[in-house]
């Protein structure tokens, strides 16, 4: 091919040129999906823990005595407590309630919806219960959400 | 001349072109390496709130199993006695010049408990320092001092005063990663 004097160095020298600049140009296409796509996740993972941090409390808030919060609650009313008012939103939840002392045990878990796919929530607090000896315990309760 | 004029133009727009091709990498390596510090490695799971956390329901719990005490004489201990009154009952006495093998059970008791309710992640540490006298070393360390380290958590909390003496008690959450596996 003849060369172009009016072009700035003709078409096979050209080519290089515009190579680099499209590989350039697709490297900044390809980064700014890919930060967009992780901050999505970030922000989708960000909710889900809110949202597991309100179904912990809302269980908390039930089996507490809110008239007197020094008054520890009966395990078996811990162990008891309905949880059927999730947050809405939620495809699933898993909720475990384990005993931490004076000796370990699973005692309860529940478990709704389809099991998660991908991003999850968690959260977890102790409480200290009475049993049925007089004795104080120390429950844990894990909440997962998706 | 025009050849040589092409060849210098050619020459200036192929760097031009590297050089934007360079920024646009180093753009997105920068852009890249920020985000990639995500939640997932944002740092430790548990903070300190979460130590007094730990610390309040622990010092609230009953021992839940009978413990001999050997001082001044054989007393056991029903279980039902909080974790609290405990510590603060052996501070006493220890201040008062009991022996610590005298709590040994006691002791192993506590320790076994705190060691459940920190999981496998974190080894918990127990001082209990005498809150007046702004000692440095604890009354009672459980299972040991602890040796610094940046990645600690703590929670403090003042148990009940027995005659007159209050005490301040730390729980020290180490994480296990920390410690250096000594071979046995």
């Amino acid at each position: 091919m003849k060369a172009d004097e009016q072009a700035v160095a003709g078409f096979f020298e050209d080519l290089p040129v515009l190579a680099l600049i499209l590989a350039g140009v697709a490297l900044l296409l390809a980064t700014g999906a890919a930060v967009a796509g992780r901050l999505d996740a970030a922000r989708a993972h960000d909710d889900l823990e809110a949202l597991a941090h309100e179904f912990l409390l809302g269980i908390i808030v039930q089996v507490g005595n809110p008239e007197n919060p020094h008054i520890l609650p009966m395990l078996d009313r811990v162990l008891a407590v309905d949880i059927r008012d999730a947050p809405g939103g939620l495809s699933g939840y898993m909720m475990s309630m384990t005993l931490r002392h004076p000796s370990v045990q699973l005692l309860r878990t529940e478990a709704t919806g389809v099991p998660p796919s991908s991003i999850t929530g968690y959260d977890s607090a102790l409480l200290n219960a009475v049993d049925d000896r007089g004795f104080v315990v120390i429950l844990e309760v894990r909440v997962v959400v998706w | 001349m025009f050849g040589r004029a092409r060849g210098t133009s050619a020459q200036l727009a192929l760097m031009d072109a590297l050089m934007f091709f360079t920024a646009a990498m180093v753009i997105s390596a920068v852009l890249s390496g920020y985000v990639g510090r995500g939640p997932a490695a944002a740092g430790p799971v548990a903070g300190s709130s979460d130590a007094e956390d730990i610390l309040r329901v622990f010092l609230r719990a009953s021992l839940g199993t009978k413990v001999t005490i050997g001082w001044p004489h054989e007393v056991i201990l029903s279980g039902a006695e909080s974790v609290g009154e405990c510590l603060a009952s052996e501070a006493s006495a220890l201040c008062a010049g009991c022996p610590s093998a005298a709590f040994g059970e006691l002791n192993a008791c506590l320790l076994s408990a705190a060691k459940n309710l920190t999981g496998p992640r974190f080894c918990p540490y127990i001082l209990v320092f005498e809150s007046e006298r702004n000692s440095t070393s604890p009354c009672i360390a459980l299972p040991e001092v602890p040796t610094a380290d940046k990645n600690l958590l703590a929670g403090s909390a003042l148990l009940p005063a027995i005659d007159g003496l209050e005490f301040v008690v730390v729980l020290v959450l180490y994480p296990a990663a920390s410690l250096e596996l000594v071979p046995v």
